[in-house]
């Protein structure tokens, strides 16, 4: 990823129209398509179940594409931390693949962020068949573990959802039972986005954070190839 | 679970906190002390095989001067609280921001980033803890100044301070981060400030160029120590070079290594080779731009096939030796010549220069490096397995080949046992080599997490039967490796925490110090 280099894709959720924005200084290369203040930040890979999720909730939001496939090699992971900084108010909805998710949650350590929302998607691997959710939880996405499981335990596919508070002693999980939801619209992807659109537009409502708990369900392969994604929603 | 707090620190109940903090904050300002656990999450994503809560921060305190970290120190000391001190925290398969022990107050110096002054006659420059690789590039580049940097892979978030005082290296001929610093000014646990070297004598104009001073040489005790806090640092820039030769010898068989150390050894100590050279295996070259499950989704370690069809799909050696040739065109022209001559006397190898490979992603951001040019493509080593886990262990290695063989094969087997793969690197000094290892794990998959815990354990003491220490340890293995130095040195480092540090408030545990 190198970063002296800028170029990347914005585009507003609503319309498929993409725009090539402007060499400039770091911190106006976002321009907003248009005034919004959220940004959906998504690998180029990412499933497109997600984004549509979260477009349901934000039309207007800001999209960013990040990622080796566009092009992006680092850039639009320093800009977006840049235009979120620049703002109070400001939300950043993402799901992106582990290395650049790595990259931007150490470029969030800045006293003017706030995590409003953190987990990590993973299949594949020894643990072949199960697809495995990690999530921190928090007071502003307190029930997202619970309703993730829902969404999963709907695909009938195997799963487990770990949630954990941040500095929650370990070994107090505890196993939960899991409702089913009705399936949602894109899945659990879908949903997901969603949610944590939801959350960012501030239509989530807070509460004392998740207990830290373990929902598996499921029995299978759900067919999807294997991933390893975080997903996130930083405010300013 | 402390009701108001994510963590406490050892010792300090909560209302001793709520003092402490209302202190800090006073000295600090609101905006600048962080408890809340939106704020604090980022101060606790570490990628270690051991549980976040075992280093989550009670809070983060943010200074931007040397009386405030003054301050806050007093307070410290005060109320016994223990602060852990990063400059941008970047360390990654080390520990990342947060703290060593649950519950210690991450000192985040990020607000402390200026650059205090670059000479570019004595090319030397004097910056603070929260100066990033980026800025101080960018800071040059501005002023069209002819100096280079030397940074490590995560080039443009990490500082040179921070990767400096825990001992890092980089890939151009100042690669010994060190060995090219001059000069420290460190406020002490009890508040004093020291210069180190000639920066305590008053009106010196010679910190930055003369490193010894008068007396005992300290800079070295405050580095991957707790004795105090770095709030400057001095370094040595190199001039930039009028040329420069990147290139890369590929090596086809993994047992190739031996030929490969051979050959450079003796090119490296007489400086012909005047860098850090970094030789990369296959898994760590590929690594970095491709996904395991592209070419493995079966059980246990990723098997030599596996490996020689990833080297023959990518085109890339088993073993990539990435170095450089600085000077003059002159210069270079005949140290080329004596290269060329050497690695077709060892039977083994081929080199390539730009001109082949110069679209080559890879060793594009190689060539970048070994100019200090700021890069992050390494991160892409966290898409290899995914699921964001990473510890590095790095034994030290005489630059034998005999003896980088025999590493090879012992951490192949220890790896082997877990089902890890054997994603390294070599970086070479001028006597030494840093075999940096790099465990890849899901941190989501219990079962695979714990492998990497145990893998870790058996790495360190295996490789210490044999005699190989590490050059740099994670936060989850400070006790351990200190041990493996035995009780004599532990015992020292205590003394000197003791007389410095009698309320053992900064950054406990740090190298297995304690009071």
């Amino acid at each position: 990823m190198t970063i002296g280099r800028r170029a990347f894709v914005a585009a507003t959720l609503a319309g498929a129209a993409t725009a090539a924005l402007p060499a400039g200084p770091a911190s106006a290369r976002i321009l907003p398509a248009r005034p919004d203040p959220v940004l959906l930040l998504l690998d180029a890979s990412a499933p497109a179940a997600f984004r549509e999720g979260a477009g349901s909730v934000l039309p207007a939001a800001n999209l960013l594409l990040a990622g080796r496939s566009a092009g992006d090699d680092g850039a639009a992971l320093v800009d977006s931390i840049a235009w979120l900084a620049a703002r109070p108010g400001r939300r950043m909805v993402g799901l992106l693949r582990d290395a650049d998710a790595v990259l931007l949650e150490q470029m969030t350590r800045d006293g003017a962020i706030r995590c409003l929302s953190a987990a990590q998607h993973c299949q594949g691997g020894e643990a072949a068949v199960q697809s495995r959710h990690r999530i921190t939880a928090l007071a502003s996405n307190a029930g997202l573990a619970g309703a993730l499981a829902g969404q999963l335990a709907a695909t009938g596919a195997a799963f487990s959802v770990v949630s954990e508070r941040p500095g929650g002693a370990h070994g107090d999980t505890f196993r939960q039972d899991i409702v089913a939801a009705a399936a949602a619209q894109g899945g659990w992807e879908g949903a997901l986005g969603r949610t944590l659109a939801l959350i960012a537009a501030g239509h989530w409502p807070e509460q004392t954070p998740d207990e830290p708990a373990l929902f598996t369900g499921g029995a299978g392969h759900s067919g999807a190839g294997p991933f390893a994604l975080r997903s996130f929603v930083f405010a300013s | 679970m402390a009701a108001k707090y994510v963590a406490l620190p050892n010792g300090v109940s909560e209302r001793e906190f709520d003092a402490a903090i209302a202190e800090f904050r006073a000295a600090l300002g609101d905006d600048n002390v962080f408890v809340e656990q939106d704020r604090l999450v980022s101060y606790n994503k570490i990628m270690l095989p051991v549980p976040d809560a075992e280093h989550a921060p009670s809070a983060a305190i943010s200074p931007n001067s040397v009386e405030q970290v003054q301050a806050c120190v007093a307070i410290c000391n005060k109320y016994r609280v223990p602060v852990w001190p990063i400059s941008t925290g970047k360390n990654l398969g080390y520990g990342s921001a947060a703290p060593g022990n649950r519950g210690q107050v991450v000192m985040d110096l990020r607000r402390m980033n200026r650059i205090l002054e670059v000479d570019a006659d004595l090319c030397t420059a004097l910056v603070e803890p929260g100066v990033t690789y980026q800025q101080l590039y960018d800071y040059i580049h501005e002023r069209k100044l002819p100096l280079w940097l030397s940074c490590p892979a995560p080039s443009a978030i990490a500082g040179p301070v921070g990767n400096t005082i825990d001992r890092g290296v980089g890939y151009t001929p100042y690669g010994e981060h060190f060995l090219f610093s001059c000069g420290m000014e460190v406020v002490l646990p009890n508040g004093e400030v020291l210069r180190t070297g000639m920066g305590s004598l008053p009106n010196s104009n010679t910190w930055q160029v003369f490193k010894w001073g008068f007396g005992p040489y300290l800079d070295g005790i405050f580095t991957q120590s707790n004795y105090g806090i770095v709030t400057k640092l001095g370094l040595w820039l190199m001039p930039a070079p009028p040329a420069f030769k990147p290139f890369v010898i590929r090596y086809a068989e993994e047992a190739d290594i031996v030929a490969a150390v051979e050959t450079l050894r003796p090119l490296r100590m007489a400086n012909i080779i005047p860098n850090a050279v970094v030789i990369s295996h296959a898994l760590w070259e590929g690594g970095a731009v491709a996904k395991r499950s592209d070419y493995y989704k079966g059980p246990g370690s990723i098997p030599d096939e596996a490996v020689q069809r990833m080297v023959h799909d990518r085109n890339i050696g088993m073993w990539n030796l990435y170095a450089g040739l600085y000077g003059s065109p002159e210069q270079i022209e005949v140290n080329w010549k004596i290269i060329q001559g050497a690695v077709k006397a060892s039977g083994k190898g081929e080199i390539l220069t730009a001109e082949q490979l110069g679209h080559d992603h890879v060793f594009k951001y190689r060539a970048d490096l070994m100019q200090g040019k700021m890069n992050l493509s390494e991160f892409g080593l966290y898409n290899w397995r995914g699921g964001g886990g990473s510890a590095w262990f790095a034994p030290v290695s005489q630059a034998r080949g005999g003896e980088a063989q025999k590493q090879l094969a012992l951490a192949k087997t220890i790896l082997g046992r877990h089902g890890l793969d054997y994603v390294a690197e070599f970086i070479v000094g001028w006597r030494d080599m840093h075999h940096v290892i790099d465990l890849l794990f899901d941190r989501t998959d219990a079962a695979q997490t714990e492998a990497a815990k145990v893998c870790f354990q058996e790495l360190l003491h295996e490789f210490a039967a044999q005699g190989y220490g590490v050059y740099r340890a994670n936060t989850a293995v400070q006790e351990d490796v200190a041990n493996l130095y035995g009780s004599v040195k532990r015992d020292v480092n205590q003394k000197i925490k003791r007389a410095l540090d009698p309320n053992g408030i900064i950054a406990p545990g740090k190298s297995g110090i304690w009071v």
